[in-house]
């Protein structure tokens, strides 16, 4: 096992680096194993910071993909303003430079007796710890006649790669004068802002090449985040084009016909020119059949070192897991993955994990050249996680501010694709 | 600038040339500088060789929990020094980064978002991670 993770992929020449670079008394010990699942931003800050500290640890990133796609600034993508391509992040210098084995395949099964994970291949891994960063699915039958068919039809691009170029190309080749129906899942959903940016910068496209087409934005919900900020900005930049339904106003989405292409509330039925259907969600399906969720159908975790309370050795970051106050956010799964990174160091070396600082910024754009943003730290308590102080954007702050937090949006993105991978 | 064990595992991401000749050079810096709100590091500035070795230890301890919150600043700030349109907090000093942290959490200085970072920093947090940041300098940034 030792000898295929390190040669068949590659990590040989990091790894020598890291081994080199290690204090004396780190390389005659005994590698612990840790086995992280998922290659998406959770995943993969765990992998890094996990490798390029000073414990004895062999990492090994089990991710089917090649190459991720960020969620985060595809809505920027929606709008013509972003290339696919920036957003697509690979595994080379997880590889190269931190020496992490990177296997390109699907776990299957996890034994926590035996310490083993199978993987769709046949293969198996042996571990000390295991992470999961499974991420979200989506809960079936929450919207009738909404299967993987209808995604075909009416795009969720709620997880970044086909599906979001798919709604691309339907935004682009729609007529001008047509309505596009945005369906808002209920909480709690990945990225609480990202639908009303959606909504804004699908806006700002439109505003530029179809000006007489409308934004129609069914919601689950009666309020949203950032609600003043959004519809302040809606006002300003793009009045008359978006309006918002809250779940009161329509009894909330029920059905969709994909023949028709429309959807259907208790009261009323939308035709749409493009719907965008985000379904309601849950945890990634590995965490599901592992039974790692709870009836809420997420995760509980430890505060501190992100274990599962309902199996041990078991760790989890990101969207999957219930985190109190936190977000399901790329920057929430980050900072969790450094926190549990430490954790594990902790626990593999024998002492005991400190309290973790925790962390959220949100860059939201309301148009190109117009952003705004929140900043929430957190801390364990109870047995949960609760902020210890916020701090957003208002309403009324200069238009220069924006223009600012719009630029800072753009180097935020760089820097913290490179802290996730590599 | 909590006493730790020393040898006490150090992880930090961003960068990893992290070596005993760096601890050493954190250390004298923060030995000699002249201690600000610091007022523990008071101890340290006493001068003369056997206190270098104390204070080796000491920051090797303190840049394990500097380090751990620099992690946080890794999310949003190279440490290499290579950022575009956000500001960069490599190649300041100790004083300077420890300024502009107190500055920013009583709101002298305008960023909501290091406002709420830095009002979740005790006052020790902050003089680690600026010893942390300022000792980063020396060093090739990780790429």
């Amino acid at each position: 096992m030792k000898s295929w993770t390190r040669r068949e992929f590659g990590g040989l020449t990091g790894a020598a680096v890291l081994t080199a670079l290690r204090p004396r008394k780190a390389r005659s010990q005994a590698k612990a194993k840790v086995v992280v699942i998922g290659g998406g931003v959770g995943g993969a800050t765990v992998a890094r910071y996990l490798a390029s500290g000073t414990a004895p640890v062999e990492v090994t990133l089990v991710e089917p993909s090649g190459l991720y796609s960020t969620c985060f600034f595809s809505n920027l993508y929606l709008a013509g303003l972003r290339s696919f391509e920036s957003l697509t992040h690979g595994y080379e210098t997880l590889r190269r430079q931190y020496g992490i084995a990177v296997v390109h395949d699907s776990a299957a099964m996890i034994d926590p007796e035996a310490k083993i994970i199978g993987l769709s291949s046949g293969a198996k891994l042996s571990y000390d710890r295991v992470v999961l960063a499974p991420g979200i699915a989506f809960q079936d039958g929450a919207i009738d006649g909404y299967d993987a068919a209808a995604m075909q039809i009416m795009p969720h691009a709620w997880k970044a790669g086909a599906q979001t170029k798919l709604l691309r190309k339907q935004l682009q080749s729609m007529e001008d004068g047509g309505v596009f129906v945005l369906v808002v899942p209920p909480d709690p959903f990945r990225c609480p802002p990202a639908p009303y940016e959606r909504a804004s910068l699908v806006a700002s496209y439109f505003q530029r090449y179809k000006p007489r087409a409308k934004i129609l934005v069914l919601d689950a919900k009666s309020t949203f985040t950032g609600q003043d900020l959004f519809q302040d900005a809606w006002q300003r930049h793009y009045s008359g084009m978006i309006e918002w339904l809250p779940a009161e106003f329509t009894g909330g989405v029920k059905a969709v016909d994909v023949k028709a292409r429309s959807v259907i509330t208790a009261e009323e039925t939308f035709k749409a020119a493009v719907a965008n259907v985000i379904p309601a969600q849950k945890a990634g399906y590995l965490a599901q059949q592992m039974g790692l969720a709870d009836r809420s159908g997420w995760c509980p975790v430890d505060p501190v070192t992100f274990e599962s309370t309902l199996q041990p050795s078991i760790h989890i970051v990101g969207d999957a897991i219930i985190a109190g106050d936190m977000p399901k956010s790329a920057f929430s799964a980050n900072s969790q993955a450094k926190a549990c990174a430490f954790a594990l160091a902790s626990i593999l070396t024998g002492s005991s994990p400190s309290t973790p600082h925790l962390f959220n910024t949100c860059y939201t754009f309301l148009a190109p050249d117009d952003a705004w943003s929140n900043a929430i730290s957190y801390k364990p308590l109870a047995g949960t996680i609760r902020t210890a102080h916020a701090s957003i954007s208002k309403v009324d702050e200069s238009s220069e501010m924006r223009r600012r937090a719009a630029r800072e949006a753009e180097g935020w993105y760089d820097v913290f694709t490179r802290d996730v991978f590599g | 600038m909590i006493a730790r064990r020393p040898g006490v595992t150090v992880l930090v991401g961003a960068w990893r040339g992290w070596r005993s000749k760096c601890k050493m050079l954190a250390a004298c810096r923060a030995g000699f500088r002249t201690p600000q709100i610091l007022g523990r590091s008071l101890v340290l500035a006493i001068a003369a060789s056997p206190i270098l070795l104390a204070a080796s230890v000491h920051a090797a301890a303190s840049n394990d929990q500097g380090g751990k919150i620099a992690a946080v600043c890794a999310s949003c700030h190279r440490l290499d020094g290579g950022d575009r349109f956000i500001p960069s907090i490599v190649g300041l000093g100790e004083d300077q980064l420890t300024r502009s942290m107190l500055a920013y959490r009583l709101g002298e200085r305008p960023s909501h978002i290091m406002q709420a970072i830095a009002l979740s920093l005790s006052d020790e947090e902050i003089a680690a991670v600026a010893r942390f940041l300022a000792a980063q300098r020396k060093k090739v940034g990780p790429r």
